[in-house]
């Protein structure tokens, strides 16, 4: 099962490759930046008598390591880093099967309104796409976009231009 | 001898055809710039270069024949009022320099029809704008408007307004349109509204709310609560409905709103995602963007509803619409060509060409209601508004704030109103320039503001 | 020794030629005081007669009627303004039209005294401009188009081209005065050459020629015509009548004038001003 889902994820990959537009501009901040959005909570140290309730949103973030990926300016591509995250939110997805995900697109302030909104679905169908082809049923993702409406970070810098680049997925509290 | 004599007599009497034709002026060319006119010809001076100024303008308080009350208050408060309401839309066009009170001077009524050109000579005004406020036996308000030329002592329109008095703001601006049209050429634009989403709250979450606005900030109103995210309205042609973007429900989908009775209902009977709507000229249609197996194109769908009609098919974002003032084009923005440009297609979807080929990228088009340019958000290392012929020719920008975007065009098609998003704060605010490039100014909101769309000058 | 006969016959032919002069002499005295402007209908008739280039004047730029912008509707729910009762009549659909400007410069202009010069070259031109004025004022006294336009075409032959622009010979000035002189009058007369609103627009195109008169002491007599218009295309048609006013505008904003007075015959008396909105490249 896992070879099987190894070689999907990376089939997918190689599809994905192909229809790149263009190379990613700037690569998203390390992994080790702590990125929050304001649908997370801090998860609390796992701990048997107090760690997060299984299939919450907070056990979510706590398993899949985080509940978003970022992407390069004016891109819809999932690279390596987000192939990660995006895997093992598939992996948590696949354990609790009735839980519904949405997830939201995200673009940083620097284009115009409406395109914005179009880019941010993009994005978020990028990451529904790489989901549905980690094996999560499509039925159980819904895609919204914000566009440039709902930043996490307010500067107006390259640094949170890039945390706003952004596809979130949602999942019940 | 004789013949000595007759000869010297002859000569002598022919002395004045021979002098006539001396003294006469051989036909020729008229003057040249170095050189005089030939004697008998009249001298052409050319003056070359005019200079570029506001035009000063008195317009003195307007009286009223009888000062009688009315729901709109003092007949005499109300000229007071409406010469305030010209002076401001003259000002506020950029293109003239209406005198300050101190320079006016009282006008009487008798006065407003037979005005005292040698009042108002030494003030520099170049044309006067008289007239007055009168209270009818109805209820009705008439708002008379002169508009004479200082200095050439002369009248040079006159007209008269009927107004309710709930809109008796409408007979000042009818006037000053009046005024602007015969001092400029241009059409009229002052008696417009405009609607606009109304900002505030932090930048991670802004609350937003429409608002409809008459063009100088009066009769402000709010028309939905804020609760749910509202982006990008525009009016109908008969501005008696209106088409925006709303995230109730966590759905972004098009909405069609009647102003008069707040109902609603969605452009399209789709789960969808629908943004970028605006109505064709004639109001029968309204473009939209809506969002398919995640590809995003531009469709048309009746105003009374119905299936809509797809009007591009790239793999691309194709979204933003606008129609031509005659119906017959649609110019949008595309990301086929790998970056955001400007096309135009006809209304049925064939024929699309790339117009933008400026450097950087192009977005945000809408058609001047004049139908010969077009407005864009060009973006660079900022954001600018700028126009562009039809063809594309002759790409401008006209602002150059950090970002400036989204232009939308008064009725004339020569003022522009934009939004401005300062750095860092992410404030935006409502801005206007002239066609020209002049008069960049900030339009006063009760809050911040986005997202203006000026809607058709009123009948 | 000249014989008696001859005697005779050339004192009479003196004497004729001193009554002659005499004549005419008194004649021109006559005629110095400034003539009252004839009948406009007349002279239109003798300038359409003998003008080379049509002198026929366009109604000043003012004439509201020719190129109004169309009547605003009143509020739909509105009944049409209604004059008021009291003493202005607030007609609010028409402009009311000025009276009609002045006509042209008449084809003959009272002729003030000439340059002190010989008694000959006094002769010539005191000949030249009796000859003009006396067919001139015949054509009056008739009062007849046929008549008019045979004095017309005399005028035609015996003046010259002069009389074919409809004016007498104007006492000549030096190529080079007239440049100094056009030089004073754009001093004066550009820094009230504004555009306003039209500033940018297509209609920075358009060129305008004015006619114009000046009195002696500087102001301008009667209205500014517009001589001419080019430029005028598809995009800028809507600015012209604004254009040619921002030229009227100018040359009676930035009047009276102080000009030479000896310049002012033949020179700044009547002449034409030509507007080009932008700068020369």
């Amino acid at each position: 099962m896992n070879k099987t889902a190894t070689l999907l994820a990376t089939a997918a990959l190689i599809g994905l490759a192909g229809c790149a537009k263009k190379p990613p501009k700037q690569l998203p901040p390390a992994p080790s930046q702590e990125v929050t959005t304001t649908t997370t909570t801090t998860p609390p140290p796992a701990n048997e008598n107090n760690g997060p309730t299984p299939g919450s949103r907070a056990d979510f973030v706590a398993q899949a390591g985080s509940d978003t990926v970022h992407f390069a300016t004016d891109s819809s591509d999932i690279d390596s880093e987000a192939t990660g995250i995006l895997t093992k939110q598939a992996a948590w997805l696949a354990k609790f099967p009735n839980v519904r995900v949405t997830i939201e697109g995200h673009c940083d302030e620097r284009g115009t309104r409406e395109y914005n909104l179009a880019l941010g679905d993009r994005r978020a169908n990028a990451a529904k796409n790489f989901l549905v082809n980690a094996g999560v049923n499509a039925a159980r993702i819904s895609v919204i976009s914000y566009g440039k409406e709902r930043p996490v970070a307010t500067g107006s810098d390259e640094e949170s231009w890039a945390q706003n680049r952004r596809a979130v997925s949602v999942v019940p509290q | 001898m004789k013949t000595w004599h007759l000869l010297a007599s002859i000569t002598l009497a022919l002395l004045p055809g021979a002098a006539t034709a001396q003294s006469a002026a051989p036909p020729g060319p008229g003057p040249a710039a170095g050189a005089g006119p030939a004697p008998g010809q009249r001298l052409t001076v050319d003056i070359t270069g005019g200079i570029s100024n506001k035009m000063p303008i008195a317009i003195p308080v307007m009286p009223t024949p009888n000062a009688l009350q009315t729901p709109a208050g003092a007949t005499d408060a109300l000229g007071n009022q409406v010469s305030e309401i010209i002076t401001n839309d003259l000002k506020n066009s950029g293109l003239f320099a209406p005198l300050s009170k101190d320079q006016l001077r009282p006008v009487s009524f008798p006065q407003v029809s037979a005005p005292d050109y040698g009042a108002w000579l030494p003030t520099g005004a170049q044309a006067l704008v008289q007239g007055f406020v009168q209270a009818n036996g109805d209820g009705t308000l008439t708002v008379g408007c002169y508009l004479y030329d200082v200095f050439a002592k002369s009248e040079m329109v006159r007209q008269g307004f009927v107004v309710k008095p709930s809109e008796w703001r409408r007979g000042a601006h009818k006037c000053a349109d009046t005024v602007y049209s015969r001092l400029t050429g241009e059409g009229p634009y002052f008696d417009s509204q405009v609607i606009y989403v109304s900002e505030t709250g932090p930048k991670k979450n802004r609350t937003k709310r429409l608002a409809i606005m008459d063009q100088d900030g009066a009769n402000h109103r709010f028309i939905t609560n804020g609760q749910s995210l509202v982006l990008t309205p525009r009016f109908a042609p008969n501005r008696q409905t209106v088409v925006f973007m709303s995230f109730e429900n966590d759905q972004p989908r098009v909405y069609v709103y009647d102003v008069g009775s707040g109902r609603k209902r969605l452009v399209v009977d789709s789960r969808s995602t629908t943004f970028a709507p605006r109505f064709s000229p004639d109001g029968h249609y309204i473009l939209f963007s809506m969002i398919v197996n995640g590809n995003c194109d531009v469709y048309r769908v009746s105003a009374s509803g119905g299936t809509p009609t797809r009007l591009t098919t790239s793999p691309g974002i194709d979204t933003g619409g606008s129609y031509s003032p005659d119906g017959s084009k649609i110019v949008f923005e595309s990301d086929r060509s790998g970056t955001q440009q400007l096309y135009v297609m006809n209304a049925d979807g064939s024929g699309q060409r790339r117009i933008s080929f400026g450097g950087g990228r192009y977005a945000t088009p809408v058609w001047s209601p004049r139908g010969d340019l077009i407005a864009y958000t060009h973006l660079g290392g900022g954001f600018s508004v700028g126009v562009m012929g039809t063809d594309g020719s002759g790409a401008k920008d006209l602002t150059n704030g950090w970002q400036d975007e989204g232009p939308t065009w008064a009725p004339n098609g020569r003022v522009l109103m934009f939004f401005r998003t300062a750095k860092g704060s992410g404030k935006a605010d409502l801005w206007s320039v002239d066609l020209t490039g002049v008069n960049e100014r900030a339009i006063p909101t009760p809050l911040d503001g986005s997202d203006p769309a000026w809607g058709p000058l009123l009948p | 020794m000249i014989a008696r006969s001859d005697q005779k016959g050339l004192g009479f032919a003196v004497v004729a030629h001193l009554l002659l002069f005499a004549a005419l002499t008194i004649g021109i005295a006559k005629r110095v005081p400034p003539v009252q402007p004839p009948q406009e209908v007349m002279d239109v008739q003798l300038v359409d007669a003998v003008g080379l280039r049509s002198a026929a004047p366009n109604p000043a730029t003012e004439a509201p009627q020719e190129m109004q912008a169309p009547d605003q509707a009143p509020p739909k729910d509105a009944p049409p303004p209604a004059p008021s009762p009291t003493p202005p009549q607030p007609k609010p659909v028409e402009a009311k039209p000025q009276p009609t400007p002045p006509s042209p410069v008449p084809a003959l202009k009272p002729k003030p005294q000439p340059p002190a010069k010989a008694l000959t070259d006094i002769l010539k031109d005191v000949r030249a401009t009796a000859k003009s004025e006396q067919a001139g004022s015949d054509a009056r006294s008739k009062a007849d188009r046929a008549s008019s336009e045979k004095v017309g075409a005399l005028l035609k032959g015996v003046i010259g081209a002069s009389a074919g622009k409809g004016e007498t010979a104007r006492a000549p000035i030096t190529g080079a005065a007239m440049n100094g002189l056009a030089a004073a009058i754009k001093r004066q007369v550009q820094p009230c050459y504004e555009l306003g609103g039209l500033s940018g627009t297509p209609a920075m195109q358009i060129v305008t020629t004015l006619r114009l008169r000046y009195n002696k002491d500087g102001s301008v007599a009667g209205n500014p015509q517009l001589v001419e218009q080019t430029g005028i295309s598809p995009s800028n048609r809507a600015y012209a009548q604004q254009i040619a006013e921002v030229a009227r505008r100018a040359v009676l904003r930035c009047a009276p004038v102080h000009l030479p007075s000896e310049l002012y015959e033949g020179g700044w008396d009547d002449l034409n001003f030509r507007f080009t909105p932008g700068q020369m490249q």
